[in-house]
């Protein structure tokens, strides 16, 4: 532009407007523009009034959905929150029945452990008592069979008359 | 070239051809009455946009609406031509190409001639084979940037293919795409002018008119035909036609 003003001033000067009707068709034009205007104007309304009902259309189901896809994440989130209460119920409630249940088995091994011991010791008991039972006899079959052993070549007949003696004195 | 027969001083109106505003910019000679209405148009382009693009809303009213369905209008051309995937990175040039060529071509239907200039007179720019060449030109390198972007060296098989004997007609087709896009609109454009011209010489009033609203119909037209060229051409250059074989 700056290159080119002086250009446009120097030329001789005869830029400037023109106001000839005839010359400018400026009736025609106007005719023209006035129909363009009425023609368009319907035409291009209508166009955009329905362009503009349906984004608007468009906008409301969007919205729609959104708030029903919002109700939705809503109810989901309230769904959550209670299975997790149900959850939590549930766990508490487990560790509630394993610690009945481990208290139980423990009683209950502590129990069988007490009958186990004793049962052992009566076992035991009773082992003695057998073995001394068997010590015993065999010690007096043992003494028995040495004194019938013993009993013939000790057995004088003074030892017997001793004896005798010893035993009515007893008696006596 | 200057038609005195048509321009005698008893006649209410009279016309003018060939006749050029020259403007010297440094080293180059421009034509002044194009430039000066391709800055209009640049203006209309960008003034309209900036006012209807100030307040956006969400639900779109007056000239926000009217963008949107213009935009709607130029998507819908670059993505039939050039493809749903890659239709949004060219969208700028088509969409650009059709805005401007829409609104010069309809810009010379406006009494320009108001303002006088010392030669030459004001009418559509897209009436002078500089700017549709300008226009024809950057179609062409922007298909061909387009293709070698897309497909690298292997963008020029397509000029062996199917056979290779082709290749004269394809170099050949490069060359007449941007003659016939240029020349198509130039043509149209500056024999609806001159129609409306010789017309409005012979009869001043109302019979123009029915001339005048085709003409409006045909810039249409002309737009529409130059930017879907311009989207096809695209879209053809980066096309992966090896894929399907």
């Amino acid at each position: 532009m700056n290159l080119a003003w002086p250009i446009l001033l120097g030329e001789g000067g005869s830029y400037g407007l023109n106001f000839d009707i005839f010359k400018l068709n400026l009736i025609n034009f106007v005719i023209v523009l006035a129909f363009l205007i009425y023609a368009g104007k319907g035409f291009l309304g209508k166009v955009l009034g329905e362009r503009k009902a349906q984004i608007v259309e468009e906008i409301r189901t969007a919205e729609e959905a959104k708030a029903a896809a919002e109700k939705e994440l809503a109810e989901a989130k309230r769904n959550l929150a209670q299975a997790q209460q149900e959850a939590q119920q549930v766990l508490a409630r487990g560790q509630e029945n394993a610690q009945q249940i481990r208290a139980k088995i423990l009683a209950d091994t502590e129990k069988e452990a007490v009958r186990l011991q004793e049962s052992a010791l009566k076992d035991i008991d009773g082992e003695r008592q057998r073995v001394v039972n068997q010590l015993r006899a065999k010690l007096v079959a043992d003494s028995l069979a040495m004194a019938e052993q013993q009993l013939p070549s000790q057995l004088t007949e003074d030892t017997q008359r001793r004896l005798l003696d010893q035993s009515i004195n007893l008696l006596g | 070239m200057y038609h005195p027969y048509l321009h005698s001083s008893p006649l209410v109106a009279a016309l003018e051809v060939g006749k050029h505003l020259d403007w010297q910019l440094g080293p180059f000679v421009v034509h002044g009455e194009t430039m000066l209405t391709t800055w209009m148009v640049m203006g209309i382009l960008i003034g309209g946009m900036f006012l209807a693009s100030r307040k956006l809303q969400r639900v779109p009213s007056g000239g926000q609406g009217f963008l949107e369905y213009a935009y709607d209008f130029v998507s819908g051309i670059a993505r039939d031509q050039i493809g749903p995937k890659d239709y949004k990175k060219w969208l700028p040039l088509t969409g650009t190409i059709f805005l401007f060529v829409f609104i010069s071509n309809w810009l010379g239907q406006l009494p320009l001639k108001l303002i006088h200039l010392p030669e030459g007179e004001m009418a559509s720019p897209t009436n002078n084979i500089n700017t549709t060449v300008a226009l024809a030109l950057v179609v062409s390198a922007a298909y061909l940037y387009a293709g070698i972007k897309k497909k690298g060296l292997s963008y020029f098989k397509y000029y062996v293919e199917p056979f290779p004997l082709i290749l004269p007609l394809k170099v050949l087709e490069d060359f007449i795409r941007p003659l016939s896009l240029s020349f198509r609109l130039f043509g149209n454009i500056l024999a609806e002018e001159l129609t409306l011209g010789v017309l409005i010489l012979l009869v001043p009033l109302f019979v123009p008119l029915p001339m005048m609203l085709l003409f409006l119909f045909t810039g249409a037209i002309q737009a529409l035909i130059f930017s879907t060229l311009a989207a096809a051409y695209i879209g053809e250059a980066i096309h992966e036609e090896h894929e399907e074989h």
